[in-house]
């Protein structure tokens, strides 16, 4: 038996052991086909899906290579069973071709009859298929290609798509590479998209996703649709585009709430196209207003459902996905994969942060005993109101200036749920608030302030959770969160692992009170962090003002 | 029942088999009692017994199961052939009823068999022995019965085959024609190549089709025609006599048309080649791969199992076994399937180290730690033994039982007595497929087919056991790393050669050390990179949750398992002091404050048991009650300032505080609590831990004597060597008795018939017997014209009287 770095359960799992000498070779060949689950200091957690070992298929790797990577690292015996499950999943992929005829249009061909037949049987299917032509071809109507290869997807038969795309107006985008340069994974990325036709890259938070977008936007040489989450994230996408490409302010328009601008490159969010008047969704022909080569979609894993519904109407064009993470609260993988496209790009977080583009992070939860009438308070609470109780203690506040003032010089935010609690901290601290209520006009001011490191401490509320940029932000305190939200974490600390300056690791304080339901949150979080393979501490608050907390 | 043999017209088979074993060899006799072994358990007094031990249908029964294809094919043309008149069968005569068999080939096998004592062979020819004809069933060599049997034994059928004479045999002289002769006449066409060509050609559609159906099986059921009668193929054969009407759907071809259709013989040739056939091959690294990582499994899930058993026992139903519910419950904790959850059960059943509890009918864990204390080669080893003795088809399990209800684990409805001969086989059958050299790049896989069809020519009469049992035990076997990838491994072929300990080597070689050490991680979870050693998984399950399915496995800190861990005993120091010491890496920080900070913060409330309290608020009576004396024998203590609690009673205390001159009232809630919370009992584990190993083991039991036992045995044969001359007869007069019977069944002779009557009387009869079985003899009594039927038990003596041959 090979001493290998892998251990192949029969769950579906793959472990890594990460101190292995062969650890990085085998990580890069099963990354092709696993998703990473966790990722701890030690033993990183790969995990074997369907839509994973399709998606591997789609970059070209055959099943044969797949066990063969699994028998060559593997320290253990693979589960045959597993094996045998692998070959089967793999072989259904591509039995279904969905290709452009020159005299039918657009046909789903298959070279396996019975699987056509399967498929031509199932109810939900036959009304979007026409007429039959031989024993392998079918004629599939145009504009039902998503919606069959979302269902296809369903009855386990993938369909490959071959069908190609229109062109779209061309319209000359070039990257305007003045003192930077395109880092060579998001060169990587943007050809393995660019050959793969439509498809997601997943890059984690502070690797420069928009410039992935850029660069494929510079290739495509057409119209582009953006579509982002919200405004401020959009403004951002503006701005880069602006700094980094040849188009100007001119070529760039908004679509928003506020603005509705139509031009040659569209950014608009997924609030105004999904916003619904008399059961219609108004905003819907911006899809069809300009020819578009290429979409763009930020943050696929916050996709809102019916964004997939218009998505499946746009199967002729071509789509990029951009995210740090495939894995969705809702589960809905499954419609990424069939609507946008499989996963193109994948950079393991730890390669890129090896790499020193992404700083790393020192995760530190601070835990704070609640005074005994704060207690017996919060034990006579309602549920509703318990964890805002807990939360909001003040003898937090204390803990986040002695945490400040650990910190002075460095640039510093103070995150929080609750308003009252942020006015006081911000009193405090004497920091300026960013809430929901300030003015986009405010907020940019106060963050380019921040930037150019006139503020020092900064008190927001999850209002910042989403696309802003602080570059030098190096420190952020944590004292009150949305329920533990994994997706809220991964932003919070995106916000922090933009590279620093001087290569200094983050750090990430999250102050909690003891024995509350806030504890309880931190576990989860602690638990998620950790399994990013974040460093995570735990410290008394009675220990902040001995030890000192930069140790 | 004196004088019976020397009224026979031949000689007694049996008495001219004991003369023929006296003269053997001794290695002859020694061959003869290694594939026979039943003959000599228990012991024989001398050659006739022997002989009479031989001839019996249960011995012969068993010698059949183990006869090959060839030679079966044989022994039934052998008893096709001595059928109708039981005279003895020329070899140049059983040759010809063999197709294209070769002599040499024949006459071997013949030599075999007589070495077998299932044929005698004399100058007259070979005659079956005893009731082999009887053992072979009612259709040897799928044959129906011959006309005359037939045309004797259904009213319609003679008359019907006289009239079917001018159609076959246009020639033939028809007048005054009895039934038997004519199918006589009617035989002798079907035995003639030429004039059965004759016949056939003028057939109409179809008959050709339905004569094939019918090659293999005689016995069919007509199919209908469109006006509600037969359909015009099988009316025509019915017409010329060549189908036997049964009842209005059932038809039987003749014994003579059968033979027809294979080319006038029993059998067209012998099928002296054993079927080996290789549809798929595999690799040795994937086959290697495949049956180590099953057997980890298997040893995995065994463990696992025996845990999850120590914990909860598995109930039974009423009636029998474990029920749907409980194997669910045990599935889910395994994460297995239903199938397998099943399996391991029984597996665990087989080898003891699950034992029901006759006191409340569970099964219980019994050996868990004697399992835990095993290496993982003698656990593997332990398992192979009790599935190779194991005397049940785990595989039947869920199965539709005809009543509509499934088969229960662990009833009494999948137990199989041949399961172990069955396994034997397919281990063999595995070996002979798999062939001595096969290249390591193209190992043959076993497919359920072949192997089915390769057991079946070692053994065609289970054939049918076969095809049920073997898909089943080949998934068994794959569990267990005698197969892998569906190709027989090295160990399982070393188990097949009964190689068991070398087996256990291999295994010990090819899986790897246990590891003693765990990676803690700052998610809170330790991970087992591998089979940890049982010690080590002991202690971190104490303190933690496991997760994942496979070789490696997770163990999850969390608060509550760090507080069970407190709560059997251990502190902070201890967890921390035990995870250092197994830990490859540093305890994350993460980790140690989980502990500490749980430890320090445990006890806060306390929870005990009491059978008794009392509450006060005056300090004088609790200072009371505890000064006396009586308050230390009730066990009170103090609490609380204001509680004292006893184990006993509140009856006793109340009657305490009473003579101490208080008046205690009664107090009523609350009182509950402490009655429902219980430490759960740890089981009876510590007296089990004294067992050795060894006690686990199981043994097949298989029919084999050792070279001893046949020695000493054929010292006691040969001392007895006067044995066949003599007229002394032992307790093989009985079998003399029915063999007598046997004879006047067959050359349908009448018989003076002595038995026992209800008052113990010795009753005298003649008699027509007309056949024997089941220890029930069916006789005709010519002077009432009534059939009865006699118990054998009753028989005191049977005599043949010559020249009664009373055909009808």
């Amino acid at each position: 038996m090979v001493d290998g770095p892998l251990i192949v359960q029969s769950d579906k799992t793959i472990l890594l052991e990460v101190d292995h000498e062969q650890a990085t070779e085998a990580r890069h060949a099963i990354a092709a086909f696993a998703e990473l689950e966790r990722a701890p200091e030690h033993v990183h957690s790969y995990r074997l899906t369907p839509l994973g070992l399709w998606n591997a298929r789609a970059a070209g790797l055959d099943a044969e290579r797949v066990l063969d990577t699994l028998l060559k690292y593997s320290r253990f015996p693979v589960p045959h069973a597993l094996l045998i499950d692998i070959e089967d999943t793999m072989s259904r992929y591509g039995r279904l071709r969905l290709e452009k005829d020159p005299q039918h249009g657009l046909v789903l061909r298959t070279t396996d009859y019975p699987v056509l037949e399967e498929v031509l049987h199932a109810k939900k299917i036959q009304p979007l298929l026409g007429p039959r032509i031989d024993g392998e071809t079918v004629v599939v109507h145009s504009s039902q290609r998503g919606q069959l290869k979302q269902l296809l997807l369903k009855l386990g038969w993938p369909a490959e798509d071959f069908a190609g795309y229109v062109d779209g107006t061309p319209h000359p985008i070039a990257l305007d590479e003045d003192g930077w340069t395109l880092r060579p994974y998001q060169q990587l990325a943007v050809e393995n998209f660019w050959s793969g036709g439509s498809g997601v890259v997943v890059l984690p938070c502070g690797a420069g996703k928009t410039l992935v977008g850029a660069a494929a936007m510079a290739t495509s040489q057409t119209t582009t649709l953006i579509l982002v989450t919200n405004t401020v994230s959009a403004r951002q996408w503006k701005d880069e585009l602006l700094k980094r490409t040849s188009l100007t302010e001119e070529e760039i328009g908004e679509y928003s709430g506020a603005v509705k601008e139509v031009r040659p490159v569209t950014i608009a969010t997924y609030q105004v196209l999904t916003t619904k008047r008399g059961g219609l969704y108004p905003h819907l022909e911006l899809l069809d207003a300009n020819d578009w080569g290429l979409i763009v979609y930020d943050e696929v894993h916050l996709l809102p459902a019916p964004i997939f519904k218009m998505t499946a109407d746009l199967q002729a064009r071509r789509r990029l996905g951009l995210t740090a993470t495939l894995v969705r609260e809702d589960g809905r993988e499954g419609e990424v994969f069939s609507l946008i496209g499989p996963k193109r790009y994948d950079a393991p977080w730890k390669d890129i942060e090896a790499q020193g583009y992404i700083a790393p992070a020192d995760c530190v939860e601070v835990r704070v005993d609640l005074p005994r009438d704060e207690r017996v308070a919060y034990a006579m609470a309602e549920d509703g109101d318990k964890y805002r109780l807990c939360a909001t203690s003040d003898t937090k506040s204390d803990v986040v200036e002695k945490l400040v003032a650990s910190h002075r010089g460095e640039q510093l935010l103070v995150i929080g749920q609750y308003i009252d609690q942020l006015d006081d901290l911000a009193a405090r601290l004497d920091a300026p608030v960013i809430k929901g209520e300030t003015t986009v006009k405010e907020r940019q001011r106060l963050f380019d302030a921040f930037r150019a490191g006139e503020i020092h401490v900064l008190v927001v509320s999850k209002v910042a959770n989403f696309s802003i940029d602080l570059p030098e932000a190096s420190v952020a305190v944590q004292v009150s969160g949305s329920f533990g939200s994994r997706q809220e974490e991964a932003q919070r600390l995106g916000r922090l692992l933009r590279p620093k300056a001087d290569g200094r690791a983050a750090r990430f304080y999250t102050v909690v009170a003891r024995d509350t339901l806030d504890q309880d949150f931190a576990a989860k979080r602690q638990r998620f962090l950790a399994e990013q393979g974040y460093a995570y501490r735990i410290l008394d608050a009675a220990s902040i003002g001995e030890t000192g907390p930069s140790d | 029942m004196s004088g019976v043999a020397g009224n026979l017209g031949v000689m007694s088979a049996i008495r001219a088999l004991a003369d023929q074993l006296a003269r053997r060899s001794d290695d002859d006799l020694r061959r003869l009692l290694s594939v026979r072994p039943d003959l000599i358990l228990p012991a024989v007094p001398d050659f006739s017994a022997l002989a009479a031990r031989a001839s019996t249908r249960v011995s012969l029964q068993r010698a059949l199961d183990n006869a090959t294809r060839p030679h079966l094919q044989v022994l039934e043309a052998v008893a096709i052939l001595t059928d109708d008149d039981g005279l003895p069968v020329s070899r140049p005569r059983l040759l010809a009823a063999l197709g294209a068999t070769v002599a040499a080939d024949a006459d071997r096998i013949v030599e075999d068999l007589v070495g077998k004592a299932l044929v005698v062979e004399s100058e007259d020819g070979i005659l079956p022995v005893g009731a082999l004809t009887d053992a072979l069933g009612p259709y040897p060599a799928g044959l129906g019965r011959s006309f005359r049997t037939l045309a004797r034994s259904i009213p319609r059928y003679g008359p019907a085959l006289i009239t079917a004479v001018p159609l076959v045999a246009p020639a033939a002289r028809t007048e005054a024609l009895t039934s038997a002769a004519a199918a006589g006449l009617v035989d002798a066409v079907a035995a003639d190549a030429d004039a059965w060509d004759r016949v056939l050609a003028e057939a109409p559609d179809g008959v050709q089709g339905l004569l094939d159906r019918l090659r293999e099986t005689p016995v069919g059921t007509t199919a209908t025609g469109s006006d509600g009668g037969a359909s015009p193929a099988v009316r025509w054969l019915l017409d010329r006599g060549l189908l036997a009407p049964l009842d209005a759907l059932h038809v039987e071809l003749p014994r003579g048309v059968g033979m027809a259709l294979r080319g006038h013989a029993v059998f067209p040739t012998l099928a002296l080649e054993p079927p080996v056939v290789v549809e798929r091959t595999t690799r040795a690294a994937l086959r290697d791969n495949a049956a180590f990582g099953a057997i980890a499994e298997t040893l995995r899930l065994m463990t696992t199992l025996l845990g999850i058993v120590a914990a909860v026992p598995v109930a039974t139903l009423r009636s029998g076994g474990v029920g749907v519910r409980e194997v669910r419950r045990v599935r889910e904790a395994l994460q297995s399937s239903d199938a397998e959850a099943v399996w391991l059960l029984e597996l665990a059943a087989s080898v003891g180290l699950l034992a029901l509890d006759p006191d409340d009918s569970r099964w219980k864990a019994a050996r868990l730690q004697v399992w835990e204390s095993l290496d993982r080669d003698a656990q593997w080893l332990l398992l192979v033994e009790g599935w190779l003795a194991l005397d049940r088809a785990p595989a039947l399990i869920g199965s539709r039982l005809p009543d509509g209800s499934a088969v229960n684990a662990l009833a009494a409805e999948a137990s199989r007595p041949d399961a172990p001969t069955v396994r034997r086989r397919l281990l063999q059958a595995a070996v002979h497929l798999t062939g001595p050299d096969a290249a390591p790049e193209a190992l043959p896989v076993l497919a359920d087919r072949s192997v089915v069809d390769l057991a079946s020519w070692y053994q065609p009469r289970l054939q049918r056991r076969f095809a049920r049992l073997l898909p089943g035990m080949l998934l068994e076997a794959a569990a267990l790393g005698l197969t892998g990838g569906g190709s027989l491994t090295d160990a399982g072929r070393l188990v097949a050669g009964d190689q068991l300990e070398d087996a256990a080597r291999h295994v010990r070689e090819a899986l790897p050390d246990p590891v003693a050490h765990v990676v803690l991680q700052a998610d809170l979870t330790a991970v087992a990179p591998g089979y940890l050693q049982p010690e080590v998984a002991r202690g971190l399950l104490r303190m933690s949750t496991p997760e994942g399915q496979g070789p490696a496995t997770t163990y999850r800190f969390s608060a509550d398992s760090v507080r069970s861990a407190l709560d059997a005993g251990e502190d902070a120091a201890s967890i921390l002091a035990f995870l250092s010491t197994h830990s490859a890496t540093e305890v994350p920080q993460a980790l140690t404050y989980l502990v500490e900070d749980t430890a320090s913060r445990y006890g806060r409330l306390r929870v005990g048991r009491a059978g008794s309290y009392v509450r006060t608020d005056d300090d004088a009576v609790t200072a009371a009650v505890l000064a006396d004396p009586r308050a230390s024998v009730l066990g009170v203590v103090q609490v609380a300032p204001t509680v004292l609690v006893s184990p006993a009673s509140p009856q006793e205390l109340t009657a305490l505080l009473r003579d101490l001159g208080f008046t205690p009232a009664p107090d009523t809630p609350a009182g509950e609590g402490a009655r429902t919370m219980s430490v759960r009992e740890t089981g009876d584990a510590g007296t089990a831990a004294r067992l050795p190993p060894d006690q686990l083991r199981s043994q097949p039991t298989t029919w084999a004597v050792a070279e001893e036992e046949i020695t000493a045995q054929l010292a006691v044969l040969r001392s007895a060597r006067t044995g066949p001359s003599d007229r002394q007869i032992g307790s093989d007069g009985p079998l003399l008795g029915l063999e007598t019977l046997r004879a006047a069944i067959r050359s349908h002779s009448s018989i003076r018939l002595g038995t026992a009557d209800s008052e113990g009387n010795h009753v005298r009869q003649i008699l027509v017997p007309l056949s024997v079985s089941g220890g029930r003899l069916r006789v005709f009594d010519p002077d009432k014209q009534v059939e009865r039927v006699v118990s054998v038990h009753r028989v005191m003596d049977v005599e043949i009287l010559e020249g009664s041959p009373a055909d009808g």
